[in-house]
């Protein structure tokens, strides 16, 4: 038997309740949808620590509703549009202070974001070569600006060096691993 | 065309990742994106980047984590209790609360009325719970019973609480709650988060503590561990030695090259980031044994846990505030009525920082909340809770809550505010209070005079007015009877730090003019622009319970004994 993943952990204990099939394929489809969720809510309030509390809400309101989906559509566009809707009651959470943009402007990246879908699976995996590309100074900077709670700030003090020269690194590390991945579907393309 | 570097549109997308845009430089940036489809392209990708980042290096051990601990608290409610836990006995002191969700490894096993249902994929038993308490059954968290065995490859959660666990090779750790861990082998556990307490015979030496990039080896001694939920960590070392030494296991890392530090008995050191495979920069600090679990308490102790148990049985309880659960909207909801907490800012202010919810309250079997107050601008920059709808006040009424002070709190000339009704931008009653120096004080309209708590006379002869003294918890409850134009009210307090098991009586039937207002109900947040001042309590607040009715002083008085137990007098 393979591995469970979480989700079939999570779901599994819910057997005495609910019907084992649908529980099955819920957790199926959750499953693989979680990333490209996150990434999408993520796009839309920036800061993950809120993406991650609207990604819980989603995946409540995804089972709760789970009878409305029409198997054979798709599950991850589904996810993200009830995604939306989460996003947009968090911001109505949110004081005026907080809310940087408008809704107007969430509403255009959030449609960009899903016209951009299908590009996704490919920038992921030149995204890992383009990481191994990397210097590895610039590597390790990332590893640990990237771990669970790390900040600019935190890296910085680690390392012992300003947060603008930290923030600056990462900044252009980041534009460098975009410039790579642009040229490796680019190479792709071309082959 | 590429987007260079340093161009405006690269700057400011990667200030937002950064968290720190300006709002004149979020309308800029919208004003980029808006304009140009291919701004806001470059925008997304920045952005998508740094969430690919986020979810690979974080994300398979953080957010999957939470998000399943959410769910599984929508189907905790889908399954009828006595098949959920299967655990309930009598005594107080019986079993813990942990969530064991596979993580990492993404395997992982749960108990179901006491027993394995699922178990894949992992290795042997290597430890097993000695003894634990709890303090309730967390959202999300599936109950596993005193006795049970913990398996190579498993990670635990430890919401609230404590619980003891015996490795296999003879080393005993007391954890306490939130910490997260990783059963690694028979001598090893990897703590991601949280706070334990080691203590390791001579012929278990070798057991070994991970944490982000480190490794504690144990050298036969009694150690503590603390790890932020940010990632900087903690050792303290009560007797013998442990070394201090790089963990190189990280795939992208290069083998641990550098060599050991070595810490004898009262030495701590503080370690803010260490890099995989680099020796840890760590600065001495001073050893506090207080810090750490080191015995697991008996069935007199006391706990917070207690008191909620009491609270949540009383009858007349109308509003209830345990600042518990997995988000902060849980945490903020009223458990007993529907007078939901929200954040706000103080009126006229600004709102910068943020009310932290989770924190560290009284004891390891509850979280507290604490309101944000900006030490240089006070009244200018905080933020407490508001009820979202009114609340109506009964004609008898008891608010009962534990509360601290900040020891750097600026007491001088202000008054903070604990608990306060809102009517509208023009009135304040407040409940409870501490005016200057952290006297106790209570008033129930703008223009009267505050009514000031006095000490027992018995206990403080001479004492100008019961101060809540910085840095020490108190648990405090105050009853308000309405008698037409007025109101009786009466205060009871004693301090948890240091033990006090008697309440004082530091307001006895005190006529206040006025009435509880109707209004929003203000926790940790004062007055209205019109009325005076009073700033966000600068420290924690907890267990906040507003009840119908007075409760007597013998009830209450049981509620401080079951924070702190009976207690044996000397």
């Amino acid at each position: 038997m393979g591995q469970r993943t979480d989700a079939e952990v999570a779901v599994s204990r819910a057997q005495p309740g609910v019907d084992p099939a649908k529980v099955e394929q819920f957790a199926q489809l959750l499953a693989k949808c979680q990333r490209r969720v996150f990434l999408y809510v993520l796009t839309l309030v920036h800061r993950a620590a809120d993406a991650e509390e609207i990604l819980q809400e989603t995946n409540l309101v995804l089972w709760r509703k789970f009878d409305e989906y029409r198997p054979g559509t798709s599950f991850e566009r589904w996810a993200c549009r009830i995604a939306y809707f989460e996003v947009m009651k968090f911001r109505q959470r949110q004081s005026r202070a907080e809310r940087l943009f408008s809704d107007e402007f969430i509403e255009a990246l959030a449609a960009e974001s899903e016209a951009s879908e299908s590009a996704l699976d490919a920038r992921r995996t030149a995204l890992a070569d383009c990481l191994k590309k990397l210097r590895e100074a610039d590597r390790a900077l990332v590893l640990a600006r990237y771990r669970a709670g790390a900040t600019t700030r935190s890296v910085a003090e680690a390392l012992g060096r300003s947060i603008q020269g930290t923030r600056r690194a990462l900044h252009r590390i980041r534009m460098a691993l975009l410039s790579c991945i642009e040229r490796t579907l680019a190479a792709e393309e071309r082959a | 065309m590429p987007v260079e570097p340093h161009s405006e549109i690269a700057e400011l997308a990667a200030l937002l990742c950064d968290g720190e845009l300006a709002p004149d430089q979020a309308t800029r940036l919208e004003e980029l994106v808006t304009a140009s489809a291919e701004a806001r392209r470059f925008v997304l990708q920045y952005l998508q980047l740094h969430g690919e980042l986020l979810w690979d290096q974080a994300g398979e051990a953080g957010t999957q984590r939470r998000w399943t601990l959410a769910l599984d608290e929508e189907f905790r409610r889908a399954v009828p209790s006595d098949r959920r836990h299967g655990l309930s006995r009598p005594a107080r002191w019986v079993a813990w609360a942990v969530a064991a969700s596979g993580a990492l490894v993404l395997l992982g096993w749960l108990v179901l009325a006491g027993r394995p249902v699922v178990r894949e994929g992992l290795g042997g038993p290597v430890a097993r719970v000695a003894a634990a308490v709890w303090g309730e059954p967390a959202c999300g968290m599936t109950a596993l019973p005193v006795g049970s065995e913990l398996f190579e490859g498993e990670q635990v959660q430890l919401a609230t609480g404590l619980a003891e666990v015996h490795f296999a090779n003879g080393a005993r750790v007391i954890l306490e709650g939130p910490a997260r861990f990783d059963l690694v082998s028979r001598g090893r556990l990897f703590l991601h988060e949280g706070r334990l307490a080691a203590q390791v015979p001579v012929h278990a030496a070798g057991f070994t503590v991970g944490v982000a990039g480190a490794l504690v080896i144990d050298r036969g001694t009694e150690f503590g561990v603390v790890v932020e939920p940010q990632g900087p960590f903690e050792v303290h070392v009560l007797a013998g030695c442990v070394d201090l030494q790089p963990d190189g296991q990280n795939a992208w890392a290069k083998p641990a090259a550098a060599a050991a530090r070595r810490l004898h008995t009262g030495q701590a050191v503080r370690v803010v980031h260490a890099l995989p495979g680099a020796m840890p920069l760590f600065q001495e600090i001073a050893l506090r044994e207080d810090r750490f679990v080191w015995a697991m308490p008996g069935p007199q102790t006391g706990s917070v846990a207690g008191l909620r148990r009491m609270v949540t049985s009383e009858p007349s309880l109308i509003h209830h505030y345990p600042f518990e659960g997995d988000s902060v909207a849980q945490r903020l909801a009223d458990h007993r009525g529907r007078l939901h907490l929200a954040e706000v800012v103080m009126a006229g202010g600004e709102g910068a920082g943020q009310l932290r919810t989770g924190c560290r309250g009284w004891d390891p079997t509850t979280r507290a909340v604490r309101p944000f107050r900006g030490l240089a601008r006070g009244n200018s920059e905080g933020v407490g809770l508001q009820s979202e709808n009114l609340f109506l006040p009964p004609a008898e009424m008891t608010v009962e809550l534990l509360l601290r002070l900040d020891e750097e709190a600026p007491l001088d000339g202000e008054s903070v505010c604990a608990a306060a009704t809102l009517q509208g931008e023009n009135g304040c009653a407040f409940l409870l209070a501490a005016v200057g120096r952290g006297r106790l004080a209570f008033r129930l309209e703008d223009r009267s005079d505050w009514a000031f708590g006095r000490p027992d006379s018995a206990t403080m002869p001479g004492h100008p007015g019961f101060r809540l003294i910085p840095g020490d918890w108190y648990y405090v409850a105050a009853t308000f009877q309405t008698e037409n134009s007025h109101t009786l009210a009466s205060a009871y307090a004693a301090n948890l730090s240091r033990g006090e098991r008697t309440l004082h009586t530091v307001l006895r039937n005190q006529p206040l003019a006025g009435i509880v207002s109707a209004g929003r109900l203000g926790i940790g947040k004062g007055a209205g622009e019109h009325s005076m001042h009073a700033f966000p309590w600068p420290g924690e607040l907890d267990e906040v319970a507003i009840y119908g009715r007075i409760l007597d002083l013998a009830t209450l008085q049981r509620h401080l004994a079951a924070v702190l137990g009976q207690g044996t007098e000397p």
